[in-house]
């Protein structure tokens, strides 16, 4: 019987040896909604050594929509997401650790809930949490990525701290709620986040698997209806960045 | 009083003022909100070159939300 991971391993970009370095790595799942269960499902299955999940909330009915790892029982049952989304995770993958974190990541708790993580995945739902991930990243030096969405549409993002731009960079001024786009006002397309949660697990692999040329440099735009997907150059800094003092 | 000229927004076809801005096209369509991300020509410029951004005829501009949920 051919092994785990053989199909994976397969693929030459990765092979045997990018395979041992996803075994060796941690990535933290921070939000364990809809982009963050499609992402973590993905890095599970794909044996990447340990997961950290950290979200607080629990599982609602109107999740079910579009958050693949709960389901009516755990509705019913509720537990936190994470508890249910690591019991799910240990099934598919036995082979990995999977620790659950039901907090919130803050400015003051962000080293602890982030301490030993190779790469850091946004599965966040608010501009002020990211704003938070993004600083606590850039000052950790542990590389992150960000997605968001809203309706049919969201935007993808690499922070790579150091050697190229941050969130901040990109938006120097953090969007205060209101937004005139969001999940209040325009709902959610269930397969959005599935495409961008597995966008952000294929970036986290190539970050992982230490196949930087792979990755994505700019800031891919995802609308899905109609389809259209685009990447954004970075222009350069006209600005010192707030967060991380670059001017890439 | 300023002529006018034909530009591209968000894939439409608009007359807007000759002497357009960025800053100004985001007025005029009501995009101010805190979350835009706009492009001239397909290049992303960022939100303190805004008002130094001249457009001209025949430029393509795009509104964007960037979105927050997750
Ligand atoms: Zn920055």
């Amino acid at each position: 019987m051919a092994g785990r991971y053989a199909v994976q391993e397969r693929f030459a970009p990765l092979g045997p040896e990018g395979q041992i370095r996803l075994a060796g790595s941690m990535a933290v799942v921070v939000g364990v909604g809809a982009l963050g269960g499609h992402s973590a499902q993905l890095l599970a299955r794909a044996g990447v050594g340990r997961l950290r999940l950290v979200d607080p909330d629990r599982p609602t009915l109107d999740n079910l929509h579009r958050q693949v790892l709960y389901d009516e029982l755990d509705v019913a049952a509720q537990a936190p997401k994470v508890e249910a989304a690591a019991a799910r995770l240990s099934a598919a993958n036995s082979g990995i650790a999977v620790e659950p974190v039901a907090e919130a990541l803050e400015a003051d708790n962000a080293a602890r809930l982030l301490d030993g993580a190779s790469v850091v995945l946004d599965g966040l739902d608010n501009p002020a949490g990211r704003y938070v991930l993004n600083r606590a990243c850039v000052s950790l030096g542990i590389p992150w990525v960000h997605a968001g969405l809203a309706g049919s549409s969201g935007q993808l993002l690499v922070v790579r701290p150091g050697k190229g731009p941050c969130l901040q960079c990109w938006a120097p001024e953090e969007p205060r709620e209101p937004l005139k786009h969001s999940v209040a006002t325009h709902g959610v397309l269930g397969p959005l986040p599935a495409v961008l949660g597995a966008l952000q697990a294929n970036e986290a692999i190539k970050l992982l698997a230490g196949a930087g040329d792979a990755l994505l440099k700019g800031m891919l735009l995802v609308e899905l209806w109609p389809p259209r997907f685009r990447e954004l150059a970075w222009p350069g800094a006209s600005a010192p960045c707030p967060a991380c003092g670059s001017r890439f | 009083m300023a002529q006018d000229m034909e530009i591209t927004v968000n894939g439409m076809m608009e007359t807007v003022p000759r002497d357009s801005t960025l800053d100004s096209l985001i007025v005029l369509f009501e995009e101010e909100h805190p979350e835009l991300i706009a492009e001239l020509n397909g290049r992303f410029v960022h939100r303190q070159d805004y008002a130094a951004t001249k457009v001209g005829p025949g430029d393509r501009v795009e509104f964007i939300n960037a979105a927050f949920g997750g």
